[in-house]
């Protein structure tokens, strides 16, 4: 095992490189000379979320647009995009280094190190500010503070106010953290004010524990720092981690910043949006100044390269300046003029930056052995969505769902998981564990509990509430209940209470509830009545939902068939062994439901329990019990522990008394359940009616009839061959130190000591951008070599130049074979070797993908998903329009559409 | 000239105190740049003396001149550039001897690479071997600049020369004529030049490419409702609004993305302001990421003020005629209801409209629907037979086709179309969208060739269109939004199937004919979602689909008479098993006498193959 020591030992080797790196050369302010105008680089970047390696994905059409392309794949990676920033900056005058927050989360590395490699490879990138987004504070305030205090960039919270946690010492975040900072840019003051976010930060109310944040006002917190720092710094900027419609509220009503960044929706405004925001004129008249709004993704997907020209303010406008002169112009009060900005995407073709990979290079290994990341759990033929299209149920929130009430011992009537715990698409291909930690990168585990039927309706009323605010798009994947969000209702209950003056917040729900339907005249049709004064109605309590029709879904009633072809049919006799059964409820023969009594047909109404067809497009159509919900009656209810602790505002949960909770991690409980599905092969055996040679139309060797096959072997063969060019990331030390690891259980690490920590791969990345050094590595060694010499870039290990005639000479130097040699210093691991030089260690790892390919299809599960609609919903519709409508006066709306669109939209 | 810059250890306070034990190794130099060029004092001069103001802007330029001569019907405009390089004390460097890049930022300028002689671009009066006025500077053109715009000068690419530079390069560049370094990002900006704000039609009217993108493609859009150039709302889709320029008779229209519907915003509105990207989705011009400001139509609160006019200020002298689209002069009416409209910036218009207002209001009715000939629609999907960019067929010669991309946006009338019968899911591995180049592609060319009436099921379900033809001249135009069309269903009373030699969903409905069809012109790119190369210049599509997206059900006109005897014949066929036999395996509409007259039309290769539903003889 690579000790904690030896990493450490690495780390201390990057922390003086990037000291040194921090340390330029500066300059006094005095020196410059602000009036032949000053252009300040900003490279932005956010939203992270521990993506510090590269990754796989589906690019979006708007990915696309901005020019990434699915070829160079994977994308991202922080030793990339070091390359980037390095190179930027070190042809930029005067730059800076921003990044909007969300650094935690969000991949297995950040499961493992709790965030430790990502501030690390952040002090690496010289960055110089830095905002807490609301993830930071994922694994806790005690680890937040441990991973900062580790920084060596200033890190930012203007809209915090900290106080003591508790029945905790006061962990002193407060002292790691500031409001701004002015970063001196080679003479030019930059002024950043940090704002941390707020929207998302439910947990530091609803959840285990007070985080201690006491959240300040927007507007009042960015424009009394303006005014602190306007005489102090030449150029005012706002990073945050607010979100679009904030960032956008913030600009238009203060007056002063030059150019916002902002993260947190995961999107790239490119170009940046231009908001006019609040200056006024000497004379009290609108005189607004344009400031760049700018956001520049999430995952490292790209780098946010922006450039301004700023000049003197009194040269912009002159006329206000008209009789002063000298230091009353104010020659350093800089204004941004004009601009540019480019978001750079980091691909494949990008050369990783050899210092900070090879830093990162054995937290990676560790990785890969402790989770066993590439272990493939199953294949999916085709992506399965976080969002569903229409916005609610999605083939992933189902599939999960549904094995959440359906395990073993938990068996519960319904369940529910927050959609926002699912963090990304599972894509077309193989899945490994890497991919599911992807999905699922919170360690929340699967509990159960007991609900009334009316608690069950507070709880999806309150996620109506919830999803309102959010495009009316579903916050939970559900199974074994269907209903509607009526989020018509909830929009207009919400506009009525802000009416008369609530602020609205769902828990104090009920005397607002009260209030309303008593005192509005007409009465609202949404009040209802739940206890009635006849003698003063004035005294009625009064109820209101959100959430309508709900049903839960019992077992299966499809008629027994004789023909087993044909259709389904209803029989609702099935249902027989329900409690909700009732004799005198029956379908007439065109499945309607009837009831009867003493051979009357009456209302239907009285029948809680029906048999009604269920469309799945996947999984073909049924017919199952439906059962009302019934508000005294108790269903158990199974969840993740995250809600059932009140988490995104689930409160209700929080002091149910019968929580259980199992233990079992969700993402176990996923990955179980893909497992139990049966593989791309034995499908398409069924699917055929057998194999050929037992009669069937099956052809294993021709599977083109049978596409999920086919695309498994293509996918998976894709899958293994990339993983044999990441073989060769590593240099001669790291095969050492890997080989020590697996077989001499850590022992005789000296041996390694000494060997050439740099790849030949390393060297041509360092010089060129990648993929000319992909093409030219990964043939054959000798071949390599030879090219390598003609371009005088073979260097033995002390670094001369050698020729490429050595190559002869030395047959197999600088080939798999010479180095396989070098890292088995004894005898009889030196046997291994040979061969090895012939066909080169690439080529025959890819002649092995295809085997595995074979092998894996025939095995693993084809991960195939359901999709049966069960939550509906009823979008807020015009009514009684008034006054004028401005998109920027609602700063949820854009955050809304984002999300309805599927966009990675935030949290 | 060169001064040496003070050594400070660190730069925050917290750094410092984090690196204290490292400060020592913290090594001096002298500055970051080889040859100190910090940036340029840029000067430039308007061939006409004109640098524009807000009062008096400058028209839109549309083209450069060449050799002083500007293209006929277009607008040009050309400046002189001159620049010296400072170092950053502001002192002039002479030894700047290197390649600048200019650019206007918006905008673009005709040449935008030029060398510095001694530290100056152009000729200047030197007093004390230092620059002070330019005498001349050198020429360029500039165009698709709007708003305020400035000129960039940018270090360029620069030679190196000695060993020690190559060292201080971080990153080199081959050329035959030597080694050269990545740029400096030393600027200098000229004085600010103030052209006429943005328009709808700066955004759509490309004077290169008649049929290509935007060529504001990647700056940000800023529209505000002006006199002569107020703002409407067309049509609200699932996805955004349609907005119209009532100022412009063509390129006069804009789709606003807003991912989802956008709330309180209804047809007829008035748009204030409306800002975004400017993007091409799938070949359709868009506002992405957008903050809009709008003006409701209807009211609900009362309290009456009377507007007063304002002062001074006379309506433009030009209105579009709402029926014709033409310009013409406007009438007093017009001019008198420009004057009342509420002025946008009005935050407190929550009256019940005057009637001077609703006047106003009513000025602001978007303009009739332009009738879409079969001739029109089929310029954007008939070859000439030459071949593309993509290596497909071109369509025809996109001059011609600017008759739509003149409308697109806007709202227009397709009469008497036929529905598309034929249905097949070409989604073979059910991922939800077509593989280029594979089977699934070829499988829908084939559905998607005019022979067929068919449409391609993934597409109708992920993009909500459906294909139609005009019955006169069999022009082909795709109907969308079939979701905001309460009532009207498609698939209604279809035949369905799976085909047992492909494995694929199949689908055949009765002939359906609809009277009228309104709505938005979208026009669509199939397979372009967002590729660079589809927007590359020069590209030409293969294929457009012309889409039309209705705003309101009674867009929609059926042909109540046909479709009900249609739909009885198609019954009666699919009772008839030998004919619902040949019609699910030979295609066309599905009734006796259709399939007779469509086996006429198309020979069958098969000579099994029935030539009608009462000639029993169909291979099974």
């Amino acid at each position: 095992m690579i000790t904690t020591k030896k990493l450490m030992g690495l780390w201390g080797v990057l922390m003086l490189t990037a000291s040194l790196a921090s340390c330029t050369t500066e300059m006094e302010t005095d020196d410059i000379d602000f009036e032949s105008g000053i252009r300040l680089t900003v490279i932005h970047t956010g939203d992270i979320h521990s993506r510090l390696l590269p990754y796989d994905m589906d690019l979006m059409a708007t990915d696309e647009r901005i020019g990434m392309t699915q070829a160079n794949e994977p994308f991202g990676g922080i030793a990339r995009a070091a390359t980037v920033i390095r190179k930027i900056r070190a042809q930029a005058q005067h730059s800076v280094h921003v990044d909007s927050g969300d650094v935690f989360q969000g991949a297995p590395i950040f499961n493992e190190y709790n965030g430790e490699v990502e501030i690390y490879a952040l002090n690496y990138l010289g960055m110089d500010a830095f905002i807490i987004g609301n993830h930071e504070f994922d694994h806790g305030v005690s680890n937040l503070y441990d991973k900062l205090s580790k920084a060596q960039f200033t890190i930012l919270a203007a809209n915090y106010q900290w106080k003591p946690t508790q029945g905790n010492d006061m962990l002193p975040l407060r002292d790691v953290a500031r409001p701004y900072t002015v970063i001196n840019a080679d003479g030019v003051k930059v002024a950043v004010i940090g704002m941390a976010n707020y929207s998302s930060m439910s947990s530091s109310t609803y959840g285990d524990n007070s985080l201690g944040i006491t959240v300040l006002e927007n507007i009042q917190v960015v424009q009394s720092y303006i005014n602190l720092l306007k005489n102090d710094a030449n150029i005012l900027t706002m990073v945050t981690h607010l979100g679009l419609g904030e960032d956008e509220d913030v600009i238009r009503k203060t007056e002063g910043l030059d150019v916002v960044f902002g993260g947190h929706l995961h999107v790239v405004l490119n170009p940046p949006k231009i908001i006019p925001d609040g200056r006024v004129d000497f004379d009290g008249e609108p005189d607004p100044k344009m400031v760049p709004l700018v956001h520049s993704g999430a995952f490292m997907k790209y780098v946010g390269h922006f450039d301004g020209v700023f000049y003197p303010d009194y040269q912009v406008r002159p006329k206000l300046y008209a009789g002063m002169n000298g230091d009353a112009l104010r020659p350093w009060d800089l204004t941004l003029v004009t601009h540019k900005y480019t978001p750079i995407p980091i691909e494949s073709n990008i050369a990783e930056d050899a210092e900070l990979a090879h830093l990162m290079a054995p937290y990676e290994r560790e990785l890969a052995r402790r989770l066993n990341l590439r272990h493939i759990v199953g294949y999916a033929p085709q992506t399965l969505k976080r969002f569903g299209t229409g916005g609610h149920d999605s083939p992933l929130g189902n599939f999960l769902a549904d094995l959440m009430i359906m395990r073993q011992r938990v068996e519960a009537d319904f369940g529910a998981t927050n959609s926002l715990g699912i963090r990304t698409d599972v894509n077309q291909g193989p899945v490994t564990n890497d991919q599911l930690y992807n999905v699922f990168p919170f360690p929340n585990s699967l509990s159960s509990m007991y609900l009334s039927g009316t608690e069950v309706w507070t709880l999806l009323d309150y996620n109506t509430y919830r999803s309102m605010n959010r495009g009316c798009q579903s916050q939970l994947q559900v199974a074994g209940v269907r209903y509607t969000l009526d989020c018509h209702t909830a929009k207009r209950v919400v506009d009525d209470y802000l009416d008369i003056g609530y602020l609205f917040e769902y828990q104090y729900r009920t005397d607002a509830y009260n209030e309303i339907c008593r005192k509005k005249t007409p009465r609202p049709s949404y009040c209802r009545i739940s206890w009635e004064d006849k003698s003063n109605p004035a005294n009625n309590i009064y109820d209101v939902h959100f959430a309508k029709d709900i049903k839960f879904v019992r077992s299966s009633c499809n008629m027994d068939k004789t023909d087993p072809t044909a259709e389904n049919k209803p029989d609702i006799t099935k249902c027989k062994n329900l409690n909700a059964y009732d004799e005198k409820c029956w379908h007439d023969e065109n499945g309607n439901i009837k009831y009867k009594e003493d051979g009357v047909t009456i209302d239907d109404s009285a029948c809680i329990l029906r048999c009604e067809q269920i469309a799945d497009t996947e999984l073909g159509n049924y017919y199952a019990c439906i059962e009302s919900m019934q508000p005294q009656w108790v269903y158990k209810f199974a969840t993740n522990d995250y809600m059932s602790h009140g988490g995104s505002g689930f409160s209700s949960l929080k002091y149910n008394t019968t929580q259980k909770n199992t233990g079992v991690a969700l993402r176990e409980v996923l990955i179980d359940g893909i497992e139990k599905q049966r593989s791309c092969y034995d499908r398409c055996i069924e699917d055929a009616g057998g194999l050929i040679s037992e009669g069937g139309r099956f052809d294993p060797d021709n599977p083109g009839t049978c596409k999920r096959l086919q695309n498994c072997k293509d996918d998976t063969k894709k899958f293994e061959t990339r993983w044999c060019k990441q073989l060769y990331k590593y240099s001669e030390q790291e095969v050492c130190l890997a080989n020590l690891d697996t077989e001499l259980d850590g022992t005789g690490a000296s041996q390694c000591v000494g060997l050439d920590k740099t790849t030949d791969y390393d060297l041509c990345l360092r010089q060129k951008y990648g993929i000319y050094c992909n093409d030219k590595f990964f043939t054959n060694e000798i071949e390599a070599c030879y090219v390598m010499g003609e371009l005088g870039m073979l260097t033995d290990k002390t670094g001369a130049i050698v020729e490429g005639d050595q190559c002869k000479d030395k047959e197999n130097s600088g080939s798999v074979y010479s180095r396989c040699v070098d890292s088995f210093i004894t005898d009889q691991k030196y046997a291994k070797c040979v061969g090895l030089g012939i066909e080169s260690e690439y080529d025959a790892c890819v002649r092995q993908a295809s085997v595995t390919a074979e092998n894996i299809c025939k095995d693993v599960a084809c991960f195939i998903a359901s999709t049966d609609g069960r939550q509906n919903s009823e979008r807020p519709r015009n009514e009684n329009l008034e006054d004028s409508v401005n998109s920027f006066s609602n700063g949820a709306a854009i955050m809304e559409a984002l999300q309805a669109a599927g966009y990675d939209a935030c949290y | 000239m060169m001064k040496k810059y003070t050594l400070q250890s660190c730069l925050a306070l917290a750094a410092c105190m984090a690196l204290a034990p490292m400060a020592l190794s913290c090594v001096e130099k002298e500055s970051k740049h080889v040859y100190g060029v910090h940036a340029f004092i840029v000067k430039t001069m308007p061939e006409n003396g004109d640098y524009g103001s807000v009062f008096s802007p400058l028209k839109y330029p549309t083209a450069f001149s060449k050799d002083g001569v500007c293209p006929s019907g277009e607008t040009c405009f050309d400046i002189s550039v001159g620049a010296y390089a400072v170092d950053i004390e502001g002192n002039f460097l002479p030894e700047y001897n290197d390649t600048v890049t200019l650019s206007a930022e918006p905008g673009k300028v005709s040449s935008s690479e030029v060398t510095f002689v001694n530290g100056l671009l152009g000729q200047w009066e030197m007093v004390d071997g230092k620059p002070t006025k330019l005498i001349e500077g050198q020429k360029v053109g500039i165009r698709f600049t709007h708003g305020n715009v400035r000129i960039w000068v940018e270090d360029s690419m620069r030679k190196l020369k000695t060993a020690t530079e190559y060292g201080l390069c971080f990153n080199d560049r081959e050329t035959e004529d030597g080694v050269y370094c990545e740029p400096t990002l030393a600027t200098g900006v000229s004085e600010e030049y103030v052209f006429e704000p943005q328009t709808v039609k700066m955004i759509q009217y490309n004077p290169e490419q008649k049929d290509g993108p935007s060529p504001l493609l990647k700056e940000y859009g800023q529209l505000k409702a002006r006199k002569g150039h107020d703002l409407v709302v067309t049509n609200v889709v699932s996805t955004g609004f349609y907005i119209t320029d009532l100022g412009d008779p063509d390129y006069n229209s804009l789709f606003i993305f807003t991912y989802s519907q956008p709330g309180r915003v209804e047809i007829g509105d008035r748009v204030c302001e409306v800002s975004g990207g400017i993007a091409e989705f799938t070949g359709m011009t868009q506002l992405q990421f957008p903050s809009w400001g709008i003006q409701n139509k209807e009211r609900s609160t009362a309290e009456d003020i009377d507007p007063a006019p304002e002062d001074g200020e006379q309506g433009v002298g030009s209105c579009v005629d709402k029926e014709t689209g033409i310009i013409r002069d406007c009438t007093e009416e017009e001019l008198e209801a420009m004057n009342a409209i509420v002025d946008c910036s009005d935050q407190f218009f929550d009256h019940e409209l005057t009637k001077a207002e609703k006047k106003a209001f009513a000025y602001l009715d978007p303009p009739a629907p332009r009738i879409l000939s079969s001739d029109i629609l089929k310029l954007n999907n008939v070859s000439d037979g030459s071949t593309g960019s993509d290596g497909n067929k071109l369509r025809t010669n996109p001059d011609q086709t600017n008759a739509l991309e003149r409308l697109e946006g806007a709202v227009v009338t397709v009469q008497d179309i036929r529905l598309s019968t034929d249905f097949v899911n070409c989604d073979d591995n059910g991922n939800g969208k077509i593989e280029s180049n594979s089977e699934e592609a070829d499988c829908r060319t084939d559905c998607q060739s005019n022979s067929t009436r068919c449409t391609e099921i993934s597409n109708l379900e992920s993009y909500d269109q459906w294909k139609a033809w005009t019955i006169e001249g069999e022009a082909e135009v795709s109907v969308a939004s079939s979701s905001l069309i309460a009532g009207f269903d498609i698939t209604k009373g279809c035949l369905s199937w799976i085909d047992p030699v492909t494995n694929r969903r199949m689908m055949r409905c009765p002939e359906r004919h609809l009277k009228r069809l309104t709505g938005n012109l979208k026009q669509v790119l199939p397979g372009c979602s967002g590729s660079r190369f589809c927007y590359s210049s020069g590209f030409r599509p293969s294929m457009i689909m012309t889409v039309i997206e209705p705003r309101l059900s009674t867009d929609l006109i059926m042909d109540e008479e046909f479709n009900a005897e249609s739909e009885k014949a198609f019954e009666e066929c699919v009772n008839d098993k030998e004919c619902l036999a040949a019609c699910k395996e030979y295609g066309g509409a599905c009734t006796c006498d259709k399939f007779e007259e469509y086996r006429r039309k198309v020979p069958s290769k098969d000579p099994n193959a029935p030539t009608s539903c009462l000639n029993r003889a169909v291979a099974q």
